[in-house]
C-alpha cells in the first residue's frame, strides 16, 4: 500500500485498492516562455482506469507524453514512478520495455511497410537477431481479430484508412502485455461500434489488473468506462472524482465556468430543406484500389447535396467514405468512374487543384501526414490552398492581405494561442484542426467536405465549429458533405444523413432518425 | 465557449500593452537574435577572419586577397543558393558541378567561335535550362528520385562534355569574358550597390518598425540603419581602393536576391517550403508537387549557366576539372548555412553564409600554408558541427 504516500491533490487514492502502479508528482513542462503543465500530481493504481478530460490545449498529451518517455527525462520537472521505483524514461521504446505502453493521438505509421511491422514496430518477433514474418503475420491476425479488421498483414499500411490505422495501433496495444495502458483520444475517429468493443476490451483489462490512462473529448463515454476522471485546465489539475460525475460538472470544471449546462452544448439547429440544383451531384460513382486485383473501395454512389445543406456521411470504418470524399477531391491514386457535377461544372476534377478551383475542399481525416505541414507557421498551414487569392501580380504573396485573412481566421475559428507565426506544431491538436478547416475555406467554396472534422476537438470548440460549419453553409449557401463516425454529431448536425456500408450507400435518413437506425444501417443489420 | 470568452483569456495582443512581460519578450528577442544561426555564422566568419589576420600576420585583410576572396567564394555561393532551394523543397541536385562544366564548355566554345560575351553567356545559361529542364522532367515524369537523376546527371554531363572538348581545356575566352567575374567593379556600379545598400536597409529598419513586434523597436531601427550605412560606406570606401571590389559580388549578390525574393515572397516559394515539409499534405492541400519540382530544377538549370560562365571566367579556359566536387562544396555550405536536408527549412542568406564560411578557411589556411588534406579535416568537423547545431536550433525553432 501507498497510501500513506504524500500525495496531494489528484486522484483521492483510493483505500483498499491494489498497489500504485503509476506515480507522477507535480509534473511541470514548459515550452519556451509558456507552461503547458503545471505541477500536475497522479497516481494510478492496478485495475484502475484513469480518465483525463480537458479542453484543447489543456495539457493532456502532454502529461501523457511524459508518462511515456515521448517527452523524455530531464526535459520535464517533477518525478515518476513505476512501482514505487523512480523512472527514467528517456524514449517511449524504454517506457515500452518498462511495461508502459502508450498510443499517441497523432499516430505514426510508416505507408511503405507492412501492416505487420507497423503494429509491431520496435517489438517484431524474431530468432537470433532475424525478423520472423510468418510469426508476425501470425500474431497481427490474431491482434485484428480483436476489432474483426479484414486486412492481410503483409499488405503495406498505405492501404489503410487513418482510422484503420488506429484500429491497428490500437490492437498491437492491447495485444501486448502491458501493465500501464495509456490511450490517447483512442476512439476520436471510431464509430460507436468499435469504440464498444475497445471500451469491452479495456474492461476486460481492468479485470486483469492493467493500469489505464484514458483521454478522451467523447464524455459519455467516461460512464461506460472510468473509475476516476481528473480534469485539466491550462495546464493545471483543476478537479479530480474518484467516480464519473454528471457532464455537466464536467464540463463546467473543463471550461472554468459554472454556468454552462450541457443542454446549452448540444443544440440543435433547424433543418434546411433542398431546393434548387444541387452544389454536388454524383452519379454511380465506383472507386477502386490500384492494384493489380482492382478491389472496390466504393461502388456505384449516388447522391445530391444542395447549397446551404449538411449532409451526414455516416459508417463504419472502412465502409468507403473516405475514399468517396478523396475520389471527390481529385485525391484517389487508382481509378475512378461515375459522374459528378461541382456546382454545375461537370466531370471529376482530375487532381486537387482543379477541385480547390472548382470550389470543393476536403479538410483531411488523417492531420498528422495529410494534413500540417510540420515545422511550418500556422499563417502559411492556413493560407496554402488560397494562395492564389491572395497574391499580387499572380506571382507574389500578398503579406499584409494574407495576414489580415489569417488573422480573421484565427479569431473566428478561436485558436488557441492566436499566434499565427509560430510553428503550428506547438499547437495541440484540437487546435491544428480548426487551422486545417481555416485552410478549406477558399474564395467561392460551393462544396466542402470534412472528413471527420471534430476528430480531437473539446466540447466547447466543437460547438463552435459546427456553428461555424451551419453559418458557412447556410450564408453562403456551401453544400457540406459532412463524413462522421459519431452518431451524435451527424443527429444533430446534418439536415439529411446517408449510411455507407460495404462500399454502397444503404440508406438515407431524414434528422429525426435514431441512433439505432443509423447503426443498424451502418452494420447492415436492416439490409434489404 | 463562445469567441468573446475565448479571446477573453487568451488575450490577443494584450503583450503590447503589458510593459513587463513585454520587456521580457523583448529580451527573450535579443537573446534569441544574438543565437540565431545568421549571427553565430557571421560571428564565426568574423573570429576567423581575425584569427588569419593574426596568424598571417596582416596577410589576409588586404584589398588583394579580400577581392581573391570574393571571387574563389562566387561560383560556391551562386550554387549553394540554388542548392537550399532545391534541399528546402526536399529535392537534392548531385548534378551541379557536371552540369557547370558542361554550361562553362559551351560558353568557352562560342567564345572560341568568336561570339561576344552577352551570346556567348545567354548560350551557357540557355544549355542549363536544358539541362535543368532534362532533370527536372525525368525526375517528375517518370518518378525517379532526385538523387538518383542527379547522380546519373553528375557522370552523364562531364562525360558528355569531355566526349565534345576531346578531354582537351577550350579556350582561351576574351577578356571582355573574365572581366565578367574577375575585372574590377566600374565606379558607377560601386556607388549604385552603396545606394541599394541604403534602400535595401532603410525598408529593412522600417519593416521592423511596422511588423507585429513593436517592442524595442525605435533600438532596432537605429541599429539597422547603422548597420546599413555602415555597409554602404565600407562598400563605397572598398570599391575606390586600387583593387576595388571584382564583379563576382554582383553575381552572389544578383542570385541572391533573386532566390531570397522568391523564396521569400512568391507564391512558388511558399510552396517550396510546404512541399518540402510534407509532400503528402502538399497534394492535398492543392499544390501541384511535379510543376513545383520542375521550376525548380529549371531555375537550378539557370544556375547551372551562370555557373558555367563564371567558372570558365574566373580560369579563363573551360579547363577539364572545373566544378569537380562542387555540388558537395554547395551541399555543405547551404547544410552549414541551416538547410536542413529533411526539407522545409533553410535560407538563401544562410548558404551563402556558409559558402564565405567555407572560402574563408579555404583561402585563409592556404595562406597559412596548410596543406589541402589537414584544411579537408578542419572543413570536415565544421560540417558535422554545423548538423550537430541543426538539431539544436530547430528544437528551439518549435519551442519559440
Ligand atoms: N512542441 C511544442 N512547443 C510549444 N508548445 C507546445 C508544444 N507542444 C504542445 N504545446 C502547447 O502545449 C499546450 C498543451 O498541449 P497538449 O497537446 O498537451 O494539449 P491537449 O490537452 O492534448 O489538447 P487536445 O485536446 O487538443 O489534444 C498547448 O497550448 C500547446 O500549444
Ligand atoms: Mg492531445
Amino acid at each position: 500500500m501507498d497510501n500513506d504516500q504524500p500525495v496531494a491533490g489528484a486522484v483521492p487514492s483510493v483505500d483498499g485498492r491494489a498497489t500504485a502502479l503509476l506515480v507522477a508528482r507535480s509534473l511541470t513542462k514548459v515550452y519556451g516562455s509558456t507552461t503547458v503543465l503545471n505541477d500536475v500530481d497522479l497516481t494510478l493504481h492496478e485495475g484502475q482506469v484513469l480518465a483525463v478530460v480537458g479542453e484543447n490545449g489543456a495539457g493532456k498529451s502532454t502529461l501523457v507524453k511524459i508518462l511515456s518517455g515521448v517527452v523524455p527525462y530531464g526535459e520535464y520537472a517533477g518525478t515518476v514512478e513505476v512501482d514505487g521505483n523512480p523512472a527514467q524514461f528517456s524514449s517511449p521504446y524504454a517506457s515500452d520495455t518498462a511495461g508502459v505502453v502508450m498510443v499517441p493521438q497523432e499516430l505514426h505509421v510508416v505507408p511503405h511497410l507492412t501492416i505487420a511491422e507497423n503494429m509491431f514496430a520496435a517489438h517484431l518477433p524474431g530468432r537470433h537477431g532475424l525478423y520472423d514474418e510468418r510469426a508476425a503475420v501470425r500474431e497481427a491476425r490474431k491482434a485484428l481479430e480483436t476489432f474483426g479488421l479484414e486486412v492481410d498483414p503483409r499488405a503495406p499500411a498505405a492501404v489503410l484508412t487513418p482510422s484503420e490505422r488506429r484500429l491497428i495501433v490500437l490492437a498491437a496495444a492491447l495485444h501486448r502485455s502491458a501493465r500501464v495502458l495509456i490511450l490517447d483520444e483512442p476512439t476520436a475517429a471510431l464509430t460507436e461500434a468499435e469504440a464498444g468493443v475497445l471500451l469491452d476490451r479495456l474492461r476486460s483489462f481492468r479485470k486483469a489488473g492493467v493500469g489505464i490512462i484514458y483521454i478522451t473529448h467523447r464524455l459519455d463515454e467516461l460512464k461506460r468506462v472510468a473509475d476516476d476522471v481528473m480534469v485539466l485546465r491550462n495546464g493545471r489539475l483543476v478537479a479530480g472524482y474518484d467516480s464519473v460525475p454528471r457532464q455537466a460538472e464536467l464540463v463546467s470544471a473543463m471550461l472554468g465556468e459554472t454556468l454552462r449546462s450541457i443542454e446549452a452544448i448540444a443544440h440543435v439547429a433547424p433543418t434546411k430543406p433542398a431546393s434548387g440544383d444541387p452544389a454536388l451531384r454524383v452519379r454511380n460513382l465506383s472507386v477502386f484500389v490500384n492494384d493489380k486485383q482492382q478491389r472496390p473501395r466504393v461502388l456505384d454512389v449516388s447522391l445530391d447535396v444542395y447549397p446551404g445543406e449538411i449532409v451526414g456521411l455516416y459508417g463504419l470504418v472502412g465502409a468507403g467514405r473516405t475514399e468517396l470524399g478523396r475520389a471527390l477531391f481529385g485525391a484517389w491514386p487508382g481509378p475512378v468512374t461515375g459522374e459528378c457535377h461541382i456546382g454545375g461544372t461537370q466531370g471529376l476534377p482530375k487532381n486537387t487543384n482543379r477541385a480547390l478551383k472548382r470550389g470543393l475542399s476536403l479538410l483531411v481525416e488523417d492531420r498528422k501526414s495529410q494534413g500540417v505541414f510540420h515545422g511550418q507557421s500556422v499563417s502559411s498551414n492556413m493560407t496554402v490552398s488560397m494562395l492564389d487569392d491572395l497574391s499580387r501580380m499572380r506571382l507574389l504573396v500578398d503579406k499584409p492581405r494574407e495576414r489580415h485573412r489569417v488573422d480573421e481566421f484565427v479569431q473566428k475559428l478561436g485558436v488557441r494561442p492566436p499566434r499565427t507565426r509560430i510553428a503550428i506544431d506547438a499547437l495541440s491538436g484540437g487546435n491544428q484542426q480548426k487551422v486545417l478547416l481555416g485552410r478549406c475555406l477558399i474564395d467561392d467554396l460551393k462544396v466542402l467536405i470534412l472528413d471527420e472534422p471534430t476528430l480531437g476537438v473539446d466540447v466547447g470548440a466543437r460547438r463552435d465549429i459546427y456553428q461555424l460549419v451551419r453559418k458557412i453553409a447556410r450564408e453562403l449557401e456551401v453544400g457540406v458533405l459532412l463524413i462522421s463516425s459519431d452518431v451524435d454529431e451527424v443527429l444533430t448536425e446534418a439536415d439529411r444523413i446517408l449510411v455507407m456500408y460495404k462500399c454502397r450507400i444503404r440508406g438515407e435518413f431524414s434528422r429525426g432518425a435514431s441512433a439505432h437506425d443509423l447503426m443498424s444501417a451502418a452494420t447492415g443489420a436492416s439490409m434489404p | 465557449m463562445t469567441l468573446q470568452e475565448s479571446s477573453r483569456k487568451v488575450p490577443q495582443t494584450a503583450d503590447d500593452h503589458d510593459a513587463p512581460r513585454a520587456a521580457g519578450r523583448a529580451y527573450s528577442r535579443v537573446v534569441a537574435a544574438l543565437l540565431s544561426r545568421s549571427t553565430v555564422l557571421t560571428a564565426a566568419a568574423l573570429v576567423l577572419i581575425l584569427y588569419f589576420q593574426q596568424v598571417s600576420g596582416g596577410l589576409f585583410l588586404t584589398s588583394t586577397n579580400a577581392s581573391l576572396l570574393l571571387r574563389q567564394t562566387a561560383v560556391v555561393a551562386v550554387v549553394a543558393a540554388g542548392m537550399a532551394m532545391l534541399i528546402i523543397m526536399g529535392e537534392i541536385d548531385l548534378s551541379v558541378g557536371s552540369a557547370a562544366f558542361f554550361t562553362g564548355l559551351v560558353v568557352a566554345h562560342f567564345q572560341v567561335q568568336g561570339w561576344g560575351v552577352v551570346p556567348s553567356i545567354g548560350a551557357g545559361v540557355v544549355a542549363g535550362i536544358v539541362l535543368g529542364l532534362v532533370n527536372g522532367l525525368v525526375i517528375t515524369r517518370f518518378a525517379v528520385p532526385a538523387f538518383i537523376v542527379t547522380l546519373a546527371g553528375f557522370l552523364l554531363w562531364r562525360g558528355l562534355g569531355l566526349l565534345l572538348a576531346k578531354a582537351t581545356p577550350i579556350g582561351p575566352v576574351s577578356n571582355d569574358l573574365i572581366f565578367v567575374t574577375e575585372g574590377r567593379m566600374p565606379i558607377p556600379l560601386v556607388y549604385g550597390l552603396g545606394l541599394a545598400v541604403l534602400a535595401v536597409g532603410a525598408r529593412w529598419a522600417i519593416a521592423g518598425r511596422r511588423g507585429a513586434e513593436r517592442a524595442g523597436s525605435l533600438v532596432a531601427l537605429i541599429v539597422r540603419l547603422t548597420v546599413s550605412v555602415a555597409i554602404a560606406v565600407l562598400v563605397i570606401v572598398i570599391g575606390q581602393t586600387p583593387t576595388g571590389l571584382p564583379n563576382a559580388l554582383l553575381w552572389i549578390l544578383g542570385v541572391a536576391m533573386v532566390l531570397g525574393g522568391v523564396l521569400g515572397r512568391a507564391k512558388l516559394g511558399r510552396r517550396i517550403f510546404l512541399l518540402g515539409s510534407n509532400a503528402e499534405a502538399a497534394v492535398y492541400a492543392g499544390i501541384n508537387a511535379k510543376r513545383t519540382v520542375l521550376i525548380g530544377f529549371l531555375v537550378m538549370g539557370a544556375i547551372y549557366g551562370i555557373a558555367g560562365t563564371m567558372l570558365t571566367a574566373r580560369a579563363g579556359v573551360a579547363s577539364p576539372d572545373a566544378g569537380n566536387t562542387l555540388e558537395l562544396v554547395a551541399i555543405a555550405a547551404a547544410v552549414i548555412g541551416g538547410t536542413s536536408l529533411r526539407g522545409g527549412v533553410g535560407s538563401i542568406r544562410g548558404a551563402i553564409l556558409g559558402a564565405f564560411l567555407l572560402a574563408t578557411m579555404d583561402n585563409g589556411m592556404s595562406l597559412l600554408g596548410v596543406p589541402t588534406y589537414s584544411q579537408n579535416v578542419v572543413k570536415a568537423i565544421i560540417l558535422v558541427l554545423a548538423v550537430a547545431l541543426d538539431g539544436y536550433f530547430r528544437r528551439r525553432q518549435l519551442a519559440k
